[in-house]
């Protein structure tokens, strides 16, 4: 017994150091950027990466705040809009098609699963996607063009359609019964049914617009619509720019090359960072989701 | 069953708008210069090039009494703050009370800022005109992504033919045609073939002079005696004018063609056995501890390493004195910096009129007022210096002849519109520098084949395959991060494969029927 349970301790023990070592290997690396943003550039360049900062200072975070602290904000509101705007849209059309393609009773839900997935297999190309975005549908400079080319992602469709088939059809059928049309159904049995998956596939779409830099780079050229990502990406490719020769016209400011990127990178990350701890409980029920019979 | 019936078609309808709009996320990629290779046929332009309606705008009208239009125009980079006051006021005002026009700039970060010009031009969306590197301009033939300006050139660009030498439009035809401004007139023999070096370490190390790789290493121990803290150099010197054994100059993806300018052959560069000795000169310094392995890993920043000012030495540019001194001077408030060709006595060549280049675009809207633009910023100095270093007092000021900026943030880019005529050092650097700037193009000879466009429309995919080549392979041999011995047979291997030969064949032959006319 008694060996029982010292050999239990030690499994215990063991496991226990596995996930420390683990969890500081994943650590290490924000730790490291994070503590490389608050060192001295000068020194950075000279000695290279180090965890411990050999002399403490800000200068990076005064650099990007100091210049551009309006525009940051600018952009900070910007992304909070998109994101929050692009969150619900692309749910209500994700969900909307995923329970039109998931109902049993429509004719030509199989022909329009495979068309969602051509997309995925055979996308069109740039140039066609963005003759659809600027001449068909005229999205250059409006706020559409930072939702709606992401507004149906093809792999959230069918994490939805999988979930909404999980429900008995019973349940369907009774309130249909009761007088209830499609859409009654949608909005008011199975959109509440199946909060884990919207919470889950909602903080898929919140990530990728969070994210999202490309879309601003192709569709936006005013400066007041610029999310915090291309924002911050604009500084980075400058940056860059600036430390190879491409752009030579740094001599007259002192850009600091190494430890901006690091800086970025922390901006960046941090308030998904706060965010995911409050959404973890309903993210991990969530993957569970594409494991729900099909 | 007729209320089914609705539902369904209703629920159809819902579907088929749906994924219309979902049709406009498909092939969401990032844009790489891969993506640039999407043929950007002018056919595909759905706005019309309308030289025709444009063309009404008669040259007998004065500028301001032209109808009043928007240009479009993107530019690489972030647009600075003041940039941003300076186009909506200053400048807004000045283009519309001398040119009847407003710009919109559309800004494009530098590292996508190809892929998306190449989308937007191949969709033929509105741009009346862009920049592009001098060295790109085969890119811009085999895209299709200009058009011909002889005459708007003639019409609209009498400052511009004044102040840019005859020449330096040679190089920019296509089919005898110009297709390209060579915007920036500053010396440009053996650009890239220079090494920039500190000068204030020399005058205490009594080294007058860099001619050899030899005095780069005599220079280097004398100064590291002294002054244990400094590096050798930030990135690679070029060595190819000690290190190979005739005249020659670079073309192709990479520099990997070697011109004999001696005999007009074409050769890989990265075959021939100077390539070796230079490769095992540098793993030299290496095993010295001379040089490190952020030359390879950070091989593209090579000035931000070299403004620590840490570095004796770097890769020149001729103009790297006058553009990067005050960011070396952040650190090291005493430095001064020159730039020096190796081998002096052997001849110069030019072999590129111009680095950087404008563009009237296939897409162009208003190409003739495009080109009274271009041609406004070479038409006097006034003008030059207004829309480069903004105003006078405000953002910046003369002390004699040099030039003092009061803001640190950039308008037009003054490396993109440098004219020999109009240029304006600024007060930080040497009087030698200015004495060494202005002669550099003194005695330079035109390489066999400056003028020459070598189009690369056939061989864009062997182009590519050699690029991946050269990145993965040639760059770590350069820079003696990989023991040559091991890695050169492999690396040889692979660049055969990839159609080395083939490459250089194709050059030889389009540059054979070139000079035959």
């Amino acid at each position: 017994m008694n060996n029982r349970i010292g050999s239990d301790q030690i499994l215990k023990f063991a496991a226990g150091a596995i996930i420390l070592i683990f969890s500081l290997a994943c650590l290490y690396p924000l730790l490291l950027t994070f503590m490389v943003s608050i060192s001295d550039e000068y020194l950075v360049q000279i000695n290279g990466f180090k965890l411990i900062p050999e002399k403490f200072s800000l200068d990076t975070y005064i650099f990007l705040y100091k210049t551009n602290a309006d525009r940051i904000l600018n952009a900070y509101g910007v992304t909070t809009l998109v994101t929050a705007g692009g969150t619900v849209l692309a749910l209500i059309f994700t969900s909307m098609l995923a329970f039109t393609i998931s109902l049993k009773t429509v004719k030509y839900r199989g022909a329009i699963s495979f068309f969602c997935y051509f997309t995925v297999i055979f996308p069109a190309g740039m140039i066609p996607w963005y003759i659809v975005c600027v001449n068909v549908l005229q999205l250059k400079n409006t706020w559409f063009a930072l939702i709606l080319p992401y507004a149906v992602n093809v792999w959230n469709l069918f994490l939805l359609r999988n979930y909404f088939q999980s429900i008995p059809d019973s349940i369907l059928e009774s309130a249909r019964i009761d007088g209830a049309n499609d859409f009654t159904v949608f909005s008011r049995l199975v959109m509440p049914m199946s909060r884990t998956a919207l919470l889950t596939v909602g903080l898929f779409y919140a990530i990728q617009f969070w994210n999202d830099w490309w879309l601003s780079i192709m569709l936006i050229s005013k400066r007041e619509m610029y999310p915090m990502q291309f924002f911050l990406f604009n500084i980075l490719s400058s940056v860059n720019a600036l430390s190879s020769g491409m752009l030579q016209d740094g001599s007259r400011i002192r850009v600091p090359t190494e430890t901006v990127k690091m800086a970025v990178t922390i901006v960046t990350v941090l308030p998904i960072l706060f965010l995911f701890p409050l959404i973890q409980k309903h993210f991990i029920k969530g993957i569970m989701v594409g494991a729900v019979k099909g | 069953m007729h209320y089914r019936k609705r539902t369904r078609l209703s629920l159809l309808l819902v579907t088929v708008v749906l994924i219309a709009s979902m049709l406009a996320s498909c092939g969401a990629a990032p844009v790489t210069e891969s993506a640039s290779a999407a043929p950007a046929s002018s056919e595909a332009a759905s706005v019309e090039p309308s030289t025709a309606a444009s063309e009404s705008a008669s040259a007998e009208e004065s500028p301001t009494q032209q109808e009043f239009v928007t240009l479009q125009i993107i530019y690489p980079g972030d647009m600075s703050k003041r940039m941003e006051s300076f186009l909506s006021n200053e400048f807004a005002t000045k283009m519309k009370d001398e040119l009847s026009l407003a710009v919109e700039l559309s800004w494009i970060p530098w590292d996508q800022y190809w892929g998306k010009k190449d989308v937007m031009i191949a969709a033929g969306e509105q741009i009346d005109w862009y920049w592009d590197g001098g060295p790109n301009f085969s890119q811009v033939i085999t895209k299709s992504a200009s058009t011909d300006i002889d005459e708007l050139l003639q019409k609209n660009g009498t400052d511009i033919l004044r102040m840019i030498p005859k020449e330096n439009f040679d190089p920019f035809r296509k089919e005898g045609k110009i297709h390209a401004i060579p915007i920036q007139a500053a010396p440009t023999a053996e650009k890239f073939k220079s090494t920039l070096a500190r000068t204030d370490f020399m005058e205490e190390a009594g080294i007058s002079d860099i001619k050899s790789v030899a005095d780069l290493e005599t220079y280097y121990t004398a100064v590291v005696a002294k002054h244990p803290e400094m590096k050798f150099s930030a990135g690679i010197p070029s060595m190819q004018r000690e290190y190979i054994p005739f005249n020659s100059t670079t073309y192709g993806v990479g520099g990997s063609i070697l011109l004999n300018e001696d005999t007009g052959k074409a050769e890989a560069y990265f075959l021939n056995p100077a390539y070796e000795a230079m490769c095992r000169k540098v793993a030299e310094w290496n095993a010295k501890g001379w040089i490190g392995e952020d030359l390879t890993l950070k091989a593209q920043e090579d000035l931000g390493r070299f403004a620590t000012g840490l570095y004796l030495f770097n890769s020149g540019a001729i103009s790297r004195p006058m553009e990067n001194i005050n960011d070396v001077r952040k650190n090291a408030p005493e430095a001064t910096l020159n730039e020096y060709l190796l081998s002096p006595e052997k001849p110069k060549y030019k072999w590129l009129s111009s680095t950087e280049i404008i563009v009237i675009s296939p897409t162009a809207k208003y190409p003739d007022r495009a080109m009274q633009m271009i041609n406004w910023f070479l038409a006097s100095k006034e003008n030059y210096m207004f829309a480069i270093y903004g105003v006078e007092g405000q953002d910046y000021k003369m002390e004699g002849d040099r030039i003092s900026q009061l803001t640190t943030d950039s308008l037009w880019y003054e490396w993109m519109f440098r004219n020999r005529e109009y240029v304006q050092f600024p007060t930080t650097v040497t009087d030698d520098f200015i004495k060494v700037y202005k002669a550099w193009d003194e005695g330079a000879v035109l390489s066999k084949a400056f003028g020459f466009t070598f189009d690369t429309a056939a061989s864009a995919d062997q182009e590519a395959q050699l690029k991946a080549v050269l990145d993965e392979s040639f760059l770590a041999l350069t820079t003696a991060y990989v023991d040559f011995d091991k890695n050169y047979p492999k690396a040889v291997e692979d660049l055969k494969a990839a159609g080395m030969e083939t490459y250089v064949a194709e050059f030889q032959k389009q540059l054979d029927a070139y000079l035959a006319k």
